[in-house]
């Protein structure tokens, strides 16, 4: 009588306070800000919609970083960020923008090549927002974001996706995955989009040899990988055997000619660059594992996904008690953070290496932390206290 | 930073050097030109080895041919020049066979005639396994069935420690009595091209 009217209410109030709690999260988390302290060879900061304006004020824009040695060589662009729920591509980038020293050619580094898809976490997968890295001056908080461009920024998803200009079907929610949406169109969906800029940021500059940084699940053979266009399937094949011998384990795959929308298929073909992808071992995001705590993120100790590593079901090494060693003698317990941006920083600088021989008209000379680097210090070591740096480097994403 | 960039260096040096003691085992024999190098099992390892042969600069591109699959069409292809030793990269790969259409039996068929042809020929057959663990399986498996078709036949092995860790090319080298050369990574086979072509 009463009663059920007062209940209504009751539940109404009830289903608005947590709607407003949880919107307030996402809120948070979509506006929240990581800090970078750039390295003094840093020249300057573009946007990416200066390659195509359309992006101007959207969640795909989001920020270059130059760094122009202004000595005569080549070019390179790295992604960080393509997948974001993929971190150590980020956390590798910033290392990188932090330290790096370019003696001849030109840098370019976005660490978030899918800013929109930084902004949220994994819907319904009960997932971290962030993960905090120790420094010597305190702890640093970032992101870790989604696979795939937030809703707020494109919706509704089509029934199937149609992909441009090949015309082959892929799943649904793909149309909104950026390592699906190459080469993609200026008058596309937002992922297409921010394609199309990145590709274009490509041929405008000039850019001699691209790198896409990824994470994948241990359970995915292409795995502890480069990825190599056709034209840059020398220089990966040659850094993967360099690295194994001298410091990590490390694999080369042909990028298949008949999966469309990847960096490494398409850059390649629609731009003249030497395209390579890179696959680091992210245990979190592995079909079989338990709670996906900020410990899970950093450390990838998984009892469940050790239990499949023992029946032969995992690509790569991976052991959560002993740990399996190096080329230079390191246990690697788990899935490391550290590892994982050691790998990056190595694998970029052992292909430069490579293309720097193979290609010398293309050569460029740079320097930042390597594995050894950050096995020996970690990451954090490498990253800046922005309230003691010149403002002028400090900078936000 | 630039303690770790001279221990690099360094350890690069000695690789390129030799001073390691990244090979092992029997010693390598001494290399005849021309030679065709080829697969078995459709691996990528064919092209990897290419590769560090072209590196390795102990010989001229011309002194080889590389040919992914021998026999599958052209029947002369073992005579298409006087080759002396027949060079077989073994290592099987899902992808490999995917891409090309054809089934692991198919590619056994035409590895024991390129065999059986090479014995013909009187060519001196290398078996190289040099990929590690990524490139052995199960029992029956693709990389076993490889395996199986070409090292018991073959005059040289050359493998990588890693990959020989239950012992099988040991096994096959002590029943057949051909000479077994070691390496500890994959990057070391260009130390072995080296040693097989020393420089006059
Ligand atoms: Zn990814």
């Amino acid at each position: 009588m009463k009663n059920p009217q007062y209940l209504k209410i009751l539940f109404l109030v009830l289903s608005g306070v947590l709607g407003l709690l949880a919107g307030i999260e996402f809120w948070e988390l979509r506006h929240y800000k990581e800090t970078v302290v750039v390295s003094e060879d840093f020249t300057e900061k573009v946007m990416l919609s200066q390659y195509l304006p359309s992006l101007k004020n959207t969640w795909g824009d989001t920020p270059i970083y130059v760094y122009d040695s202004g000595v005569p060589g080549g070019s390179m662009l790295v992604l960080g960020g393509t997948h974001p729920y993929e971190p150590a591509t980020s956390l590798a980038t910033y290392v990188m923008m932090e330290n790096i020293d370019v003696t001849s050619g030109k840098v370019y580094i976005i660490p978030h090549a899918n800013m929109s898809a930084s902004t949220l976490g994994m819907l319904g997968n009960a997932y971290i927002k962030y993960y905090h890295i120790e420094t010597t001056w305190g702890q640093k908080k970032f992101r870790v974001g989604d696979r795939n461009t937030n809703p707020l920024d494109q919706w509704p998803d089509p029934f199937t996706y149609v992909h441009y200009p090949s015309t082959q079907n892929l799943a649904y929610q793909d149309i909104r995955n950026l390592n699906r949406t190459f080469p993609g169109r200026p008058d596309g969906t937002l992922t297409e989009r921010i394609s199309y800029a990145i590709m274009e940021l490509i041929r405008n500059e000039d850019i001699d040899i691209f790198f896409d940084f990824h994470e994948a699940s241990l359970m995915y053979p292409v795995v502890s990988t480069y990825v190599a266009h056709d034209r840059s399937m020398d220089i990966s094949m040659m850094a993967a055997m360099m690295l194994s011998a001298t410091q990590f384990p490390m694999k080369s795959e042909a990028s298949p000619k008949n999966l469309r929308g990847l960096t490494h298929r398409e850059v390649g073909d629609f731009s003249n660059t030497l395209a390579i992808l890179m696959e680091t071992p992210e245990a979190f995001i592995d079909r079989v594992v338990g709670r996906m705590s900020e410990e899970l993120m950093l450390e990838g100790k998984d009892e469940f996904l050790q239990t499949a590593a023992e029946k032969g079901l995992v690509y790569c090494d991976y052991d959560i008690y002993e740990g399996f060693p190096d080329a230079l003698g390191n246990m690697i317990i788990g899935t490391p953070m550290d590892y994982r941006v050691g790998r990056h920083l190595s694998g970029t600088l052992e292909a430069l290496n490579w293309m720097n021989q193979f290609f010398p008209d293309k050569a460029i000379s740079v320097t930042f932390p390597n594995y050894v680097d950050v096995m020996n210090n970690g990451s954090g070591h490498y990253l800046h206290d922005p309230s003691k740096a010149d403002p002028s480097r400090v900078f936000q994403n | 930073m630039r303690k770790v960039l001279i221990l690099v260096l360094l350890s690069m040096l000695l690789f390129t050097t030799g001073l390691f003691a990244v090979v092992s085992g029997d010693p390598v024999v001494e290399g005849q030109l021309p030679f065709l190098l080829t697969n078995a099992g459709q691996g990528p390892g064919g092209k990897m080895a290419r590769l560090l042969i072209w590196q390795s600069g102990a010989i001229e591109d011309t002194d080889f041919d590389y040919n992914a699959e021998p026999l599958k069409e052209d029947p002369n292809d073992l005579t298409a020049r006087e080759y002396k030793m027949l060079f077989v990269i073994i290592g099987s790969s899902a992808k490999g066979l995917g891409a090309s259409g054809i089934t692991i039996d198919e590619e056994i068929a035409r590895l024991n005639k390129m065999i059986e042809e090479a014995k013909k020929l009187n060519m001196f057959i290398i078996a190289a396994h040099i990929e590690g663990k990524a490139r052995r399986g199960n029992p029956g498996s693709a990389d076993e069935q490889s395996i199986d078709a070409i090292a018991p036949y073959a005059d040289y092995l050359i493998v990588m420690k890693e990959g020989n860790i239950d012992g099988k090319f040991t096994r096959i080298a002590e029943e057949k009595d051909i000479p077994l050369t070691l390496i500890d990574n994959t990057i070391d086979f260009m130390q072995v091209i080296k040693l097989m072509f020393p420089a006059e």
